[in-house]
């Protein structure tokens, strides 16, 4: 929500690629999700790591 | 002593995973539940085909950053009503979670509405839990590949519709339907479908109640909104206790029994697998399973019902339950305060904003009149759904003046209108002392058709030497 409210992407890609086809906000803000979406699975493996590659503390 | 301590250093922190067979009960908490999630699967499905006006009637439109809620447009510019929203959905649910439990995990969150439905489908196809785990258990044949089949048939098109569904919140369903009849769906929107689909089946068909159990945050702080006045499922252990078999007719109290016949009924029907006589644990999910599973028992033995019941534990330990305490009243109160305020903004939110942008080319002109000019883009957002002339003006006239004294820009509804203005200023201002230097100024957009409603933006008028 914050990311829709605050972030247009089509200025910012226009800015970085001013020739050429730009593609659509519904792609612009899908990858936005998904990179949210990537940010938490990386977030959930590196805890399921650290889980099964530090023993548990015997004390 | 030390070889029959567990190593802890070698210890998992994963349990392996049981498969969990609820078996089905009746009664009326589960009558509740199936009526609970008719009602919000029957919103979910039928909310996005209703249609308001020329178009659907709840739509978040992202491509046009705009959201549509029945005769409501929010724009980006919004942003605080719908976060306004989400404090108080957070709010309702600190607030119902004080005072009756985990409502909103057994009879309203979607992973148990839903996965409510797969498991319905899974009876159909597959039997009852003990057909079901037999069926599991019994190696490869006909049919068995027949209702599994049949079960993934029903779940995959289940699963797809409500990826559908969902994405018809986003782009009008309507057109939806009509593009996927012919195959000409768009690469994004087809990802989304499947994306939503996807994670339906997995949630509601496969991960289940390990979703409850590791997944969701509430899970682990709900106890937190808990004391020992809030409504859970309890077992009475002093009535229960000890548990044991017994024929019907005989008295449980002379043969040293208490009330729980140790059916395990309780544990058949738990979704998640657990035994409510072991206390309350975070995975109990509320849904009452159990209280009808047991009730059910009871009536059959002719003891009262009630063993497996909603109570607070002041009430088990024999004191007065509190409805009214300290914390629902804060919570209370800041929903109640939460919810005026939100319908108070609503009702006087302007539906019109504008934003002036000075002109980036040239900051001033002199004209061939000695004037000085400045050049700005208006920005105006008609923010209602009807179409409307606006008229602009300069809120402190004095030596500044528009060209053309009175322009007019009709702007469609719900869409942004760039309309260019100049502003002049006379030369004869420049000998002023005080006019040599850049000054703020005031545009004003005014409705023709209703004069009370304005809006306003500052920018700076630039002079040489500025």
């Amino acid at each position: 929500m914050i990311f829709f409210a605050f972030v247009d992407p089509s200025p910012v890609v226009a800015v970085l690629k001013p020739t050429g086809t730009l593609p659509d906000r519904t792609a612009l803000y899908s990858l936005g999700f998904l990179f949210f979406f990537g940010v938490c699975t990386l977030a959930a493996s590196l805890t399921a790591w650290l889980i099964n590659s530090h023993p548990r503390d015997a004390s | 002593m030390n070889s029959v301590e567990p190593n802890l250093a070698d210890e998992s922190y994963y349990a392996p995973h049981q498969k969990v067979y609820p078996r089905e009960v009746e009664g009326t908490f589960s009558r509740l539940r199936v009526s609970a999630a008719w009602v919000l699967l029957g919103v979910f499905y039928v909310l996005p085909w209703i249609s308001w006006g020329e178009r659907q009637a709840i739509l978040f439109d992202l491509p046009a950053r705009k959201f549509y809620l029945f005769g409501l447009t929010l724009w980006p510019q919004d942003f605080i009503f719908l976060a306004w929203l989400l404090v108080i959905a957070a709010l309702s649910l600190f607030f119902f979670t004080a005072v009756a439990g985990r409502l909103w995990c057994g009879y309203a969150c979607p992973q148990t509405v839903w996965t409510e439905v797969f498991l319905w489908m899974e009876r159909v196809t597959e039997g009852d839990r003990a057909r079901r785990m037999k069926l599991d258990a019994a190696p490869w044949s006909p049919e068995k590949f027949c209702r599994k089949a049949t079960k993934q048939f029903l779940w995959v098109t289940f699963a797809l519709w409500t990826g559908f569904t969902f994405v018809g919140f986003f782009t009008p369903i309507t057109d939806l339907v009509t593009r996927s009849m012919t195959f000409s769906l768009g690469g994004w929107e087809t990802f989304w479908v499947l994306f939503y689909g996807f994670a339906t089946y997995g949630n509601a068909g496969f991960l289940r109640e390990q979703v409850c159990k590791y997944m969701c945050p509430y899970a682990r702080f709900q106890s937190a909104m808990f004391d020992r006045d809030t409504l859970i499922i309890t077992y009475e252990q002093k009535r229960g206790e000890p548990r044991g078999g017994r024929r019907r007719g005989i008295d449980a109290r002379a043969v040293g029994l208490g009330d729980c016949t140790d059916c395990t009924l309780c544990v058949q029907v738990c979704p998640t697998g657990i035994d409510i006589r072991e206390g309350l644990q975070y995975e109990c999910i509320a849904c009452a399973a159990c209280i009808d599973a047991c009730n059910g028992v009871m009536h059959k033995m002719g003891y009262p019902r009630g063993l497996v019941r909603y109570d607070t534990q002041h009430a088990l330990d024999h004191q007065a339950t509190r409805i009214v305490r300290p914390r629902v009243v804060v919570y209370g109160a800041l929903l109640a305060l939460l919810i005026a305020g939100f319908v108070t903004a609503l009702a006087i939110r302007k539906p019109l904003a504008l934003d002036v942008l000075h002109d980036r080319n040239a900051l001033y002109r002199i004209t061939d009149s000695g004037d000085i000019e400045n050049v700005y883009t208006l920005k105006i957002m008609n923010k209602a759904e009807q179409p409307r002339r606006f008229v602009v003006s300069l809120a402190e006239t004095e030596g500044y003046r528009l060209d053309p004294e009175r322009p007019i820009f009709e702007v469609a509804g719900g869409e942004v209108f760039n309309g260019a203005v100049r502003i002049r200023r006379g030369a004869w201002e420049e000998r002023a002392e005080d006019a040599r230097s850049s000054a703020e100024i005031r545009l004003i957009i005014t409705a023709l058709d209703n004069p009370s409603l304005q809006a306003s933006a500052e920018s700076r008028f630039f002079v040489p030497g500025y």
